[in-house]
């Protein structure tokens, strides 16, 4: 009897011992002892790098602290704090940062990466290199660029998150810009067309009822644009529209189209836009067909048209394609004759379907680009009107 | 006669080996194929198993001819018993390499990606102490085991695929041989020293308790384990696109890149610990057959004795398998995958090749043959 019991026992001591080495000994983290880091910065100056990391503060509800020290600041509602340190190279700031808290940096949790236009300028490389090889960055994280320094972006807060880190990377899932993750940027970089294009993050002026500077949201307007990891130039809206849209990621924008013998315009949602390149090598001229498919439906008509007659719609759908046609246009010569990037990704395209001849022509990509003929065609289709039929709120259109 | 009384089921074998190859092969395979073969790199696992279909034809041979009995025994029967003896000391010569190459690999992976601090020393140690007691316990724990971690193993793996669905890109499959067919074959390689490891077969076949059915069931193992390659070659093309090489473990990174709905994501760790699953049965094969062929070399009735100092040496050999820094990636060499192809499926065929003859000369010669 006393001799099953130790049997019995034995593996019941040993499971509980080995409960003791479960957390690993020598790469054991307490959770307390960890500096979770929401979001990081790059910035550019004094030739310097600059790393901004944005890191979730556990006491909240600790009430404000005062924002001491250098290259600090804190939250009034105490959620996130920055921390900033310069170096030569990214991993050296990266280095001094650590030497800057008292808790070890965790960069597990980094969902947004934010890069200045002068930390652009310099090229992206660097920073590419380095979030891809040291460990703990996630891939998935979303990049976006500022126009500003990236640490201003960072310290903002967002009333409505608990982070700006938060707050950006909801903004990057409605699809308000264009959403890169790491990942995909150094694809677009390293690929055949070496070019990218990153949404761009302001910080606007705060109005005059706003707490202050700090407590904001970002503001997601106009598009980096990047050419050999270099920064090259920002586009705004109306031209960013047709950068988007030639990029395929172009999602729930309204624009109004006038309907020319009518007063006024006609304002449509875009719900969904596919945009599709066809390459083409003929007797030794390369040339391209792009076509966009693009749904959506009306939500406002300040015009006299009586939507609900197919005459009328088919007019709209030619004027509305004619209006995407243009943004595409335009942003298609911003591409090829301004630039001179392959911002569309046409080369790997031309490498799908024309293997041979890619590879035989690769080295001239850039001389063929510019001058290569490109045909646009846009087809929409208008799914609803709405809810009305005619015109709504015109003063005695019922008598 | 087997060091081992132990039986398993055909199903057992086939549930070992297909983590037997797929474990490490998971994790370096996408990153080497794409090195020579580019973007149709998911060809090269289709046209590696080739050579797995040779090592499995030439187990299955030698079996029929000599069955109920491992390659130890046959190498004996066909090359007498001096040269039989010098057979199997090479492969006793060879399979610490192979093994110390396994833990290595398992060791670097863990360093690198889960446990940086904490010495290589006390990762592969404690998972060959492990694996010492599995394989101490006979062929039949291994077999079992096997069939418990191998199940969890496929689920996780076919969650991990159904999981990246969404961010996959099937463009990247163009342009189909951009470079002509030479570089698939030349990537082609590198899966197949993984495939050459089917050889095991050999060591194992007198294990099963059932013939009937064995030879479909290894064939459907081997279509199982070509798809489970080619799917994650084509995941990590997919996802990745053409810098699928640029990353050490280009599926750590697939999985990592998993976000789904906001809150299923940072699933990396629970990859790893699956991973360890597959690993652990790898390494418990693999020393299981290392202390089986030593102890059938020397002539002792009962391999236990030999299986802890053996998987020591194997820890060992893990150091020295390694010249100065390199990583587990690129311990992966071009030699390495020679030596491995030539000991793992050259040597046999040829000895399988030579017993296909003396057969012919007739079957007598057989039995006049030295007995072991």
């Amino acid at each position: 009897m006393k001799r099953r019991w130790r049997k019995a026992s034995l593996p019941c001591v040993i499971l509980m011992l080995s409960g003791l080495m479960l957390s690993g000994c020598w790469d054991r983290h307490e959770i307390n002892d960890l500096a979770i880091v929401l979001a990081t910065g790059v910035d550019y100056a004094d030739e310097q790098v600059q790393l901004t990391a944005q890191i979730f503060l556990p006491r909240k509800g600790e009430g404000s602290q005062s924002s001491s020290g250098g290259g600090g600041g804190s939250s009034p509602s105490g959620v996130t704090i920055i921390r900033t340190a310069k170096g030569e190279t990214a991993a050296e700031a990266m280095n001094r940062l650590q030497r800057r808290i008292s808790r070890e940096l965790f960069w597990g949790h980094c969902e947004v990466i934010v890069l200045s236009e002068q930390a652009g300028k310099r090229g992206l490389g660097e920073y590419i290199d380095f979030f891809l090889r040291y460990p703990q960055f996630r891939e998935h994280a979303y990049v976006f660029s500022s126009k500003g320094p990236a640490r201003s972006i960072l310290e903002m807060l967002d009333p409505l998150e608990r982070s700006s880190a938060e707050s950006l990377r909801e903004m990057a899932n409605l699809n308000l810009g264009s959403r890169v993750t790491l990942l995909e940027l150094a694809r677009s970089i390293e690929g055949s067309s070496r070019s990218a294009i990153l949404s761009q993050l302001l910080v606007t002026s705060p109005n005059r009822e706003d707490l202050g500077q700090q407590e904001n949201t970002p503001l997601m307007k106009g598009m980096s644009l990047y050419k050999n990891d270099k920064y090259v130039m920002t586009v705004t809206e109306p031209r960013s529209v047709g950068v988007l849209m030639l990029a395929n990621q172009l999602n729930d924008i309204i624009l109004p189209v006038a309907l020319p013998p009518y007063k006024g315009t006609i304002s449509i949602l875009l719900t969904e836009a596919r945009t599709t390149i066809r390459p083409r090598i003929a007797n030794q001229e390369w040339s391209a067909y792009v076509l966009v498919k693009a749904n959506g439906g009306v939500v406002l008509n300040t015009t006299d048209a009586d939507l609900s007659k197919p005459a009328v719609q088919a007019e709209l759908r030619k004027a509305w394609a004619n209006r995407l046609k243009e943004l595409a246009e335009d942003a298609l010569l911003l591409s090829q004759k301004e630039l001179k990037a392959d911002l569309f990704h046409f080369s790997d395209q031309f490498r799908r379907y024309y293997p041979k001849q890619w590879r035989a022509q690769q080295k001239e990509w850039e001389a063929i680009f510019p001058h290569m003929k490109v045909r646009m065609e846009t087809d929409t289709t208008i799914k609803t009107i709405g809810k009305s039929t005619e015109s709504q709120g015109k003063s005695g259109s019922k008598k | 006669m087997l060091t081992d009384q132990g039986k398993i089921s055909s199903f057992q074998l086939a549930m070992m080996v297909f983590p037997s190859i797929l474990a490490t092969a998971i994790l370096s395979v996408p990153s080497l194929t794409m090195k020579y073969a580019g973007h149709d790199m998911w060809l090269s696992p289709i046209l590696g198993s080739i050579v797995g279909l040779a090592a499995l034809g030439v187990s299955l041979g030698l079996h029929r001819l000599y069955p109920g009995q491992m390659l130890m025994q046959a190498s004996k029967q066909i090359l007498g018993w001096w040269l039989g003896k010098l057979y199997g000391l090479t492969i006793l010569i060879y399979l610490p390499h192979l093994n110390g190459l396994i833990i290595r690999g398992y060791g670097e992976f863990i360093a690198s990606n889960a446990l940086p601090k904490t010495p290589l020393f006390v990762i592969m140690g404690t998972m060959c102490m492990v694996c010492a007691i599995n394989v101490r316990q006979g062929i039949e724990v291994v077999g079992r085991t096997a069939q418990v971690f191998v199940s969890i193993l496929v689920v996780l793996l076919c969650l991990i695929f159904i999981l990246l669905i969404g961010e996959l890109k099937p463009a990247e499959l163009l342009p189909f041989m951009e470079n002509g067919i030479g570089p698939p074959i030349k990537g082609a390689i590198p899966p197949a020293a993984w495939f050459s490891e089917y050889i095991i077969l050999a060591f194992l076949f007198p294990y099963v308790n059932h013939k009937t059915g064995m030879t479909r069931t290894m064939l459907v193992s081997l279509f199982m384990t070509t798809a489970a390659m080619t799917a994650t070659n084509l995941f990590c093309l997919f996802l990745m696109g053409d810098m699928t090489d640029s990353f050490s473990y280009p599926f750590m990174i697939a999985a990592r890149y998993i976000t789904i709905a906001d809150f299923l994501q940072h699933i990396e760790a629970s990859i790893i610990a699956i991973w360890i699953f597959g690993i652990f049965v790898k390494i418990s094969v693999f020393v299981y057959i290392y202390s089986t062929s030593f102890a059938e070399w020397l002539g002792m009735n009962d391999y236990k004795p030999l299986v802890f100092p053996l998987a020591f040496l194997s820890l060992v050999y893990s150091y020295w398998i390694v010249s100065g820094h390199a990583s587990a990636a690129n311990l992966i060499s071009a030699a390495a995958n020679m030596y491995t192809l030539t000991l793992l499926l050259v040597l046999p065929a040829c000895l399988y090749g030579y017993a296909l003859l003396r057969n012919l000369g007739g079957a007598n010669r057989k039995k006049g043959a030295h007995p072991s």
